[in-house]
Formats: C-alpha cells, structure tokens, sequence
C-alpha cells in the first residue's frame, strides 16, 4: 500500500457524538437508550458494591461521577492523534468507549460507518475483532508463547488465516526479526511492547487504541516504540489514537486533543513538546 | 464338535430372541449422541462461547493474565 494511495482516503475512521459516560449511578437522563442488559448475579453484585460505597444514600444512592460530558470527535483515517489531560480527566474512558471496550450513557460512537450502541455482545466481539488494534501499558502478551506466536495468535483464534506477507512487513516494521522466537521473559519492555504494536497491527485494523504505550517503558524504548507507531501511520497508512500525558509522546501525534473534566478544552495540530507543555499549563491555571 | 452340534440342533430355526439386543444398543447410542450434541449447541456455535471469547480477549491484550483468570472463574460459577 502506497503512501499516496492511503492519503487520498479523508473519511474518519471513528467518531463520537455527544458522548457521555456517567459512572456510580443507575439512573439515566430522559430520552436515554435503555441500558445494556446484564445478567442476574452482575447486576446483584453492582447494586452490592453500590450500597456499600455510599451506605447513607440508600441502594441507588447518587454517587454520580461524570466522566464524559458531551464529548464529539473525530479520528480520521490514516492519521496519529493523542488524547492528553491530567488523571481523572477521562481521557481513558473516551479511548475505552470509542473502542468499544466500555458502553456509553448518553451519545453515540462509530467506528466507520457502524453506530457501536447498535450492536449486540456477539457484533460487538466480531468488529473489534476485525476493525480494532489494541496497545496497552502492560503490554498483555502471553507468557507462554514465543513472539511471533503472540502476534498471529489473535488472528488465528479469530478462525483467520494469518497474511504472511504482512505479518511480514509488520514484524520488520517493529524490528522483531531477531526476536521471534524469545518468550516475553527473555525480551526487554520495549521488545515486548514492540511485540504487542505488531500484534494490534497484524489484523490490519481500522484503527489502533494505545493506552500510554510507553508508559511502562524507558524513554529511550519508549522512542522506538513511537517511531514505529508514526510509521505505521506514514508508511501503512494506519489510524492511531494515543492516549498520554507525556508531551514528548504527543509530539509523534499529527494532533493532540486536550481533555479536562471530562470535556474536550483545547486541540493542537502537529505538537511539538514545548507547545504541549505550554497547552498544559496554560489549562492548568 | 460340540458347537457345531449346538449351531445346528441347539438353537432350533432362525435367531434366538437375543436378536432384539442389538437394535436396541443401536438405538441406545442414537439417543445418546443426539442428547451429547444437544448439549453442546451445534458446533457452528461453538466459537461464541463465554469462554472463547475470552481466549480471544486474552490473546489480543484486552484484558491481562489476572483479569484472564478472574472472569474465567466467573464463567465457571456460572455454569455451576
């Protein structure tokens, strides 16, 4: 796929619209789709945890915590994008729902042209399978298995035939070559997380979440492993949203969006460390 | 000597009633399997299963070792 070919296609790749996410309360706003059903047992044990976080508010009590408030953005296609804000801004909670993994209160969310609030578990399962890429902060490999086996595993858990050519190019992309056959134990963190960028890309997703990639990496690894997400981005033509409050790592992003309370407050094209910092205090005071 | 004896004179014409005894381990058998593949689901099925799922979750990252096991132990309590 050439570089060309990829930057012609200016669709987004996912987005949210008036999204809202409330955590701790069982109530929902008028006009609300119902919420999802969940069994018995889970729904016992939300109401037990419920009560025992707030004992003088009774069962349902108001323990509301807004962690979304009304947030619409959009990832275009073929581009690197990071969510920034301090701890507790939701900047997380906007990457989890927009991916899939979390459902929310209020809004919607789209990955293409698919409504995710449309879908059930199982459709749910099936286009984050096929359409969404995952890198996480503790990596998440399996211990018992060598690299390479980490990388292709999904696909053929998934009843997929594994592309070898892309694969390929994924794994040298990485630089993994060398390392396909070390278990997670014998590779650094840096090695591993490569490993975990190589399996998010192996599916050729729509789109690929990384949730403070380099969080648990030193800064030279942490380097390598942004490098290899903005070629991703240039080379494979790969939509990436990042999660960070580094502003080095965001530096890497075509664009950095700036969450605060839940909101987005602020957006910045091609950042560079010092504009980030500068944006961040600037939000601070 | 002696079966030939017996082939021939003991059992008289035609099969015994010992006959019956294998339609019926047949039809034993049938029912069994149909009752073994009713319990499964069809195997078309199969890949959507709770624990499959989180096989799949597991492999791609979504969730970690120890968040791997705890809903496994779930799905168990469920199933009793």
């Amino acid at each position: 796929m050439s570089a060309a070919a990829t930057l012609q296609r200016t669709d987004v790749a996912a987005r949210a619209v008036e999204a809202t996410k409330v955590y701790g309360s069982a109530r929902t706003p008028d006009g609300v789709r119902a919420p999802r059903r969940i069994s018995r047992s889970r729904r016992l044990r939300r109401r037990a945890a419920r009560a025992t976080a707030s004992p003088a508010l009774g069962l349902w009590g108001d323990t509301a915590v807004v962690a979304l408030d009304e947030v619409s953005v959009k990832f275009p296609t073929g581009r690197f994008t990071a969510i920034m804000g301090p701890s507790g801004s939701g900047k997380s909670t906007l990457m989890h729902v927009v991916a899939g993994l979390d459902t929310l209160t209020e809004g919607q969310v789209f990955i293409g042209d698919v409504e995710l609030g449309t879908l059930s578990d199982k459709e749910l399962t099936l286009l984050r399978r096929t359409q969404v890429g995952f890198v996480f902060q503790a990596f998440n490999l399996v211990p018992t298995l060598t690299a390479r086996e980490n990388v292709v595993l999904p696909l053929s858990l998934a009843g997929a035939k594994p592309d070898r050519a892309w694969v390929d190019e994924v794994i040298d992309t990485v630089g993994l070559r060398d390392r396909l056959k070390h278990r997670p134990s014998e590779l650094s963190g840096g090695q591993q997380q490569r490993v975990a960028v190589a399996r998010a890309l192996a599916s050729r997703p729509r789109i690929v979440f990384a949730d403070e990639p380099t969080g648990n990496v030193d800064s030279r690894a942490g380097g390598e492993i942004l490098g290899f997400l903005r070629r991703a981005v240039d080379e494979m033509g790969q939509t990436i949203v990042m999660v960070t409050h580094d502003p080095v790592a965001a530096s890497y992003a075509d664009r950095a969006l700036f969450l605060a309370d839940g909101r987005i407050v602020g957006q910045l094209d091609d950042p560079t460390p010092p504009a980030v910092l500068d944006r961040i205090k600037e939000l601070g005071d | 000597m002696l079966t030939s004896i017996i082939a021939t004179h003991g059992w008289g014409d035609g099969p015994g009633p010992w006959i019956l005894v294998f339609p019926l381990f047949w039809l034993t058998v049938l029912v069994l399997a149909i009752v073994w593949f009713r319990r499964r689901g069809p195997f078309w099925r199969q890949p959507s299963t709770g624990r499959s799922v989180l096989d799949e979750r597991y492999a791609r990252g979504e969730i970690s070792a120890d968040e791997y096991r705890e809903r496994l132990e779930v799905l168990k309590e469920d199933r009793r």
